[in-house]
Formats: structure tokens, sequence, C-alpha cells
């Protein structure tokens, strides 16, 4: 139950990524899921091979994540003018090339990444891995850090100014490619803590972007595209019910169970419980 | 108009006598396998093109042509049917699952429906990997019969199956060519346009995506049976969401303007990575670049590029 809790928080934080992206600029980012996966992975060469700490790793793969999402930015969607649909089909494409490209570097074994807090803690009875706290309470904070920066900084007004009108903000002085730009980055950062925290509860592989991308989506479609709020409660909602069915009948039928509850929110609210139309 | 009309239809009518006497002056094995896998994928390609034609892609087509498959498989093997009455049933499988789908998941649009469809294909592989005892599970259903009589396909031979996935590709593509070039077809060409401009002028939007995801969803099922009884093994392992990938590139590379564009995209876009052997993880990075570039270069894909290159060469 607990630790169903915390894999729905880490699908949370990518899922704010996912969301931030949609909200500003109206592109739903296919490669977010592979900067999950080369995070985690740059995490694993520095901290694993090369035998650095941790606190040289995280910053290091921020650092790669930002730079391939700003790259993907600058070459492939603002050549395609942010268009949606487009923007989408070739973010597959480049999510399918640099993921094979990782299975020829990295090779298909899983690898692991020691946990930055070894040990296990008893809390009202049950035992968890502190390794499984941490990586909630960073989540937890992160979401809140999220929505203070979006609501009380300049930068994040600013945001906040493009998302709801793209216009009005450039003739309030505000340039929106310079604002892209830190979103991208903020977002991939977002992914690159999110791959970590997996990493170090998972195992690190190839293919790890592609189940938490698949689950943001549900997410931030439940929560409604562009809303933080949504997505933080639809993370959590979706977390309990995986770890509910997990528990009841099998971790296979969770994906299944997601599904549902995502038709039966289309049923009801297409738009999403927080969302707007498009 | 009319006479570009006549010459394409001489063109076409030459290309399937060609493929027709193919096997006569072909007789390769490897090759006639080749050609095969080219038809199922043309099948997907069309059906796929169908429902792109209002703009919408529907990445859960994989998803369809598994329930195709196991049924297909379900009905032949433990149920002892010939393949000439699972093939229809397969295809009206695929049909009727995609009708409630399709309801609820054309209430969203854009980027939202592919979603949708996307994680509808990875329900259909996760519920038939999860239910092992008629489905196979992960590891699938081997030994599908082949279509009978079986002294025909069931030999080494595979020229009785070429001509079979031929006659298929044919009847798919006539059929979803009358549909596109229809009353019902322009409709969807007009709600490409624009949803609301469609409506302001009578059209029944939702109605008419609805028909049309259920008829791609339909062929879907009909590639899915080919699959089974060509291969005789099915598993969660081949319909994937990155196989609904590989069909859309094959449209976005063929190009979406008209029929011919998916069907080049599958023909080249199967032909090319057979001719260098690019296999496995390297064919999925081929993929990826492939979609890149074209969607960056040629975003009308190649039937757009020589449209364009003919008419610039008609006007000098």
């Amino acid at each position: 139950m607990l630790s169903g809790l915390v894999t729905g928080l880490i699908y949370m934080l990518i899922a704010l990524g996912v969301t931030l992206l949609f909200g500003i600029m109206r592109v739903v980012n296919f490669v977010h899921g592979e900067l999950v996966m080369l995070s985690a992975f740059a995490i694993w060469f520095i901290g694993v091979n090369e035998g650095l700490t941790i606190w040289v790793a995280l910053p290091v793969a921020i650092a790669v994540a930002a730079g391939i999402a700003v790259a993907c930015q600058k070459l492939l969607f603002k050549p395609l003018q942010y268009d949606i649909l487009n923007c989408f089909i070739v973010g597959i494409g480049a999510s399918f090339a640099i993921r094979s490209a990782a299975w020829a570097i990295f090779g298909p074994e899983p690898q692991a990444i020691p946990a930055m807090l070894p040990g296990v803690i008893k809390l009202g009875g049950v035992f968890m891995a502190k390794q499984r706290l941490l990586a909630a309470g960073v989540c937890v904070v992160l979401a809140i850090a999220l929505y203070l920066f979006l609501h009380f900084t300049r930068p994040g007004k600013a945001m906040r100014a493009v998302e709801q009108d793209r216009e009005a903000a450039l003739l309030m002085g505000i340039n929106p490619e310079s604002v892209y730009v830190s979103a991208f980055i903020i977002s991939a950062a977002l992914a690159a803590v999110g791959g970590a925290m997996l990493g170090s509860v998972f195992g690190v592989d190839p293919e790890m972007g592609s189940e938490p991308l698949l689950k943001s989506f549900i997410i931030v479609q439940i929560g409604g595209m562009g809303s933080i709020a949504g997505t933080v409660i639809a993370g959590l909602f979706i977390g309990v019910a995986d770890s509910l069915t997990g528990t009841l009948l099998g971790g296979e039928l969770a994906f299944i169970i997601d599904f549902a509850i995502l038709m039966l929110i289309l049923i009801i609210r297409p738009r999403g419980l927080f969302g707007y139309d498009v | 108009m009319m006479s570009s009309n006549r010459t394409t239809r001489l063109t076409v009518s030459l290309l399937i006598v060609a493929l027709l006497a193919l096997p006569l002056a072909m007789h390769n094995q490897y090759f006639l396998h080749v050609m095969i896998v080219i038809g199922i994928n043309v099948i997907m390609a069309v059906s796929m093109w169908l429902l792109g034609i209002t703009g919408l892609i529907s990445f859960g087509q994989a998803g369809f042509m598994f329930i195709g498959a196991m049924t297909t498989a379900l009905l032949t093997k433990n149920a002892g049917w010939p393949f000439w009455f699972a093939l229809p049933l397969s295809a009206v499988a695929a049909g009727l699952v995609s009708a409630p789908v399709g309801r609820l998941s054309l209430r969203v649009k854009g980027v939202y429906f592919f979603l949708v469809t996307l994680a509808f294909g990875q329900v259909v592989a996760g519920v038939f990997a999860y239910f092992e005892d008629p489905f196979g599970g992960w590891y699938g259903i081997r030994n599908i019969p082949p279509p009978q009589p079986a002294a025909l396909f069931g030999t080494l031979d595979k020229a009785a199956f070429y001509y079979l996935a031929l006659g298929l590709v044919v009847l798919t593509c006539w059929i979803i060519h009358r549909i596109s070039r229809s009353w019902f077809g322009t409709v969807l060409w007009s709600i490409r346009e624009g949803d609301l401009l469609a409506s302001s002028i009578g059209v029944d939007v939702p109605g008419s995506k609805l028909v049309a995801f259920i008829v791609s969803a339909f062929f879907a099922g009909a590639a899915g049976s080919l699959y089974a009884a060509y291969f005789g093994y099915i598993s969660p392992l081949v319909f994937t969401f990155e196989y609904s990938v590989n069909v859309l590139v094959y449209i976005v590379v063929g190009g979406f303007a008209s029929m011919a564009g998916p069907i080049v995209g599958a023909v080249v876009l199967t032909l090319v990575p057979e001719l260098f052997r690019v296999t496995g993880k390297y064919q999925m990075m081929a993929f990826g670049l492939i979609m890149v570039g074209s969607m960056m270069l040629m975003p009308q894909g190649i039937i757009g590029a020589w449209q364009q290159l003919t008419t610039r060469r008609g006007r000098a």
C-alpha cells in the first residue's frame, strides 16, 4: 500500500514535467520518458562506474536531460512551430531512436543504483526502505516547490502569463521563446530527479522510461492536461489504485484498472478533473 | 482530369497483372515471404490511413490486429473452424470491440485521442498476456493451423498464400479507395479541416469519425487474421505499440494526401530493412530516425514530394 503510493508519487513527479510543457506550449513531449531513462543511466554511470557520490551524479544527470530536452526543442519542436500533432509524431521517432541507442550502448541487462539512504525503518508496524521514504519526500517537496515557483516568482509568473496568452505576454515584454527554454529545462530536471528515484528503487534499464511515460499520460489526462493540482491528485489516486489492485489481483492488472479509470473519466468529464478544453 | 484518371486506372491494372504473374517469374520462397509481409503491412497502413483522413491517428491499431489474430487462433486451433469462416469473424470481432472503444475515445480530440488509443493498445496486449488459459499469456499461441486445403497452404511453397494475401490487399485497397472517394469520404476530408467547420455545414462529426474508426479496426482485424494464419504463432510481443508506430511511419513517409501514400510507404519501409538486413534494436533506431527525418524534411511524404516535383516540371 505505502510502497505503491511511493511509486505513484514518482510517476506524479514525471507527469508534472509532461503537464508543465503541455500547459505552457501545448506540446506533448514524447521524449520525456527517455529523459528519465538517460538520467538514470547517467547517475548509474557516474555514481557506480566512476565511483563518485550521488551529489556529483545528480547535477550531471540533470544537465544531460536538460541538454537533450533543449536540443529537441530547438531542432525538432521549434521548426515544426510547436504544432501539437506533428510534435507528437516527431517525439515518438526521437524517443525510439534514443531508446535503441541506449540498448546499443548500455545493453539490455538491468543495472542497480545503490540506495542513497540504506536501511529500513519501522512505520506503524510496517517496514519501509528508507530510500522509498526519501523518494516520496523528494517528490512532495519538488511538487510544492514547482507550485511556489509558478505562483510567487517572476519567471514562474512569466510562464503562467505565456500559458494564458502568448501574444499578451509578448506585449508585456516577456520573450516566449526563452520561457519555453526554461520550461523545457525545468521539465527535464523533474524527469532527471524522477529517473534517479525510479532507478534507485527499481533498477536501471533501457526500457525503464516507457512505462512511467505511459502512466504519466494517463495521470495527466485524468487530472486534466496542464493542471499542476490535477496532476498531483491524479498521481496520488493512480498510485493508491495501483497498489490496491496490485495486492488484490496482481500487479499486471494494475494498468488495465488505470485504463478503466481513464475511460470512466472520459465518460464523465472528457477534459479531466481540472483541465480545459483544447 | 479524365485522362489522368484513365492512366491511373491503367497503371493499377498493369500493376495487379504484374503482381499476379510474379510467382511465375520469381519463384523464390524468401521473396514470396517478404511480399506476404508487405501485404499485411499494406492492409494495416491503408486501414490506419482511412481514419487518418479526419486528422486522427489510432495508436491502438496493433491492438485491433491482435484481437483479429486472437479470434482466428482460437477459432481455428481450439474450435477447429476453417480459416475461411474465421477470417471474416476476426474482422467483425475487431469491429465489434472498436465500437464502444471508439464511442468513448472519440469524446476527446487530437493528442488526447492519440493517448487514449495508445493506452487501449497496451490494454489489449495486457489482457491477452494476463489470461493464460485461452490466450496463452506472454508465450502466445503456437501451431495455429494454416488455411484449408492444408495441402495447398500448409506446404513449404508460399505461392498459394501469396495469392491469398494479394487478394486481400486488393480487396481492402479497393474498398477503402471507394470509401475515401464516396460521399462519406468527402465528409471525412471535411472533418480534417476542422470539427467546428464541418459541423457548421451539417456534418455529423462524431458519427462519421466513429464509422471510420470501426471500418479501420475491421480491416486491422482482417490483417491480424492473415498474420495468425500465415505465421502460425502470435504473442503479445508481436502486436505492440511499436508496431502501431511502424504503421504510422509508413503513412508519414508515404504521405497522407492520397491512398498511394500508405501503400508506397509500407512497401518501401518493409523492403528497405530486408534489403539491408537491419534487424532488432537497430531497426527501431532506423525507424525512429526515418520518422524524424521525413517529418522535418518531407512533411508531405514521398507522394507529396513526387507530386510537387512533377507539377513544378509541368509548369516549367
